[in-house]
């Protein structure tokens, strides 16, 4: 699964590369500063951390669709879909993921006073509802989304451990290089953009194998 | 019939059209501090007036209205909650926040709907 991803990744580069100037680069430059403001503004009793972690989870799921639209056209063997649907796909799915993901995160924060298991289940369909939210029905989409949780239930766990420390691999290399410099709030912001820049597509490209194929096979 | 669908992604679109371009006005710090907020209101509720009744044809006016009201309501709970500006305390601002929306958004929809209606008509 992992030599198909990079070949995917290999055959649509420029496309990838103009979607990532277009789409995640603004998109994570917008919430690293509103992570920032966060953090400067709000009070310690305002648990600011809390909504710098909702605006990470957010910049990695509305990613999402874009590029398991372009996996599954790859794979299925359809036609290669334009730059202008890919935004399009973007803007259409917006909406839904951020009314899905606003309350499901509440419910997550609440419930960490039992220990740990309603987040963890919390984070678990915020990470799975993009990837299948292009079904016709709001029905539909909750029903793939129990059927893959009930299906590898907790080989879901290991993707959490892979997504991040290849996030934390990625951000280490790139700050090896630059802890020379001098650094300011735009520099760590256009770094980061950028390290998301290169690592989403891949991991998307992954995932979507994975849980597209579960879904399909038994549908 | 009215879709749910369609009208989350017209909130979702106009949402994506406010923040880009309050963060652009805010990034370069292009106009005064009144105008930033005017102009930011002003995109986001003609935003949603034209987006939501393009995408939900069957029943315009209902779907542009229940935006603006969906969108003010969000607008609340987000400086109730996370900004915590204790503004649920003051009826008279609510009511004229409403007030306003909807007046903006509502005659956005007047003025845009009759074109999209002539527009299919000339396209069949």
């Amino acid at each position: 699964m992992i030599k198909e991803s990079f070949s995917i990744y290999n055959r649509y580069l420029i496309q990838i590369m103009l979607l990532s100037v277009i789409i995640i680069i603004p998109l994570s430059i917008i919430c690293y500063f509103g992570m920032v403001y966060l953090m400067q503004e709000l009070d310690q009793s305002q648990y600011a951390n809390l909504y710098a972690l909702f605006l990470i989870i957010v910049n990695f799921t509305l990613v999402i669709p874009v590029f398991r639209r372009m996996a599954e056209n790859d794979l299925q063997d359809e036609e290669e879909s334009t730059l202008m649907d890919l935004i399009y796909e973007f803007a259409k799915h917006f909406g839904f993921i951020i009314m899905i993901t606003i309350p499901v995160y509440i419910a997550g924060v609440l419930g960490s006073v039992l220990l740990f298991i309603p987040t963890i289940m919390a984070l678990l369909i915020i990470l799975l509802v993009p990837f299948f939210v292009d079904y016709k029905k709001i029905k539909d989409i909750f029903r793939q989304v129990g059927r893959v949780l009930l299906k590898e239930n907790i080989s879901l766990l290991f993707d959490f451990v892979i997504i991040i420390s290849l996030h934390v691999l990625v951000w280490g290399l790139m700050m090896m290089s630059l802890s020379n410099f001098e650094n300011s709030v735009i520099v760590f912001g256009f770094a980061r953009s950028l390290v998301n820049a290169l690592i989403f597509p891949i991991l998307i490209f992954y995932l979507t194998q994975r849980y597209r194929s579960v879904a399909l096979t038994t549908a | 019939m009215f879709s749910l669908r369609a009208f989350i992604q017209a909130i979702g679109v106009s949402l994506i059209i406010t923040i880009v371009i309050s963060f652009l006005m805010g990034f370069f710090s292009l106009f005064a501090f009144e105008w930033m907020i005017i102009i930011s209101f002003l995109v986001s509720y003609i935003s949603i007036g034209i987006l939501a009744s393009l995408w939900n044809m069957k029943t315009p006016y209902f779907a542009a209205f229940l935006g603006c009201i969906t969108l003010t309501v969000i607008n609340f709970i987000f400086s109730n909650f996370v900004l915590s500006i204790p503004i649920l305390l003051n009826p008279a601002l609510i009511q004229e926040n409403f007030i306003y929306s909807t007046f903006v958004s509502m005659l956005t929809a007047i003025i845009v709907i009759p074109i999209i209606k002539r527009r299919e008509q000339v396209a069949i």
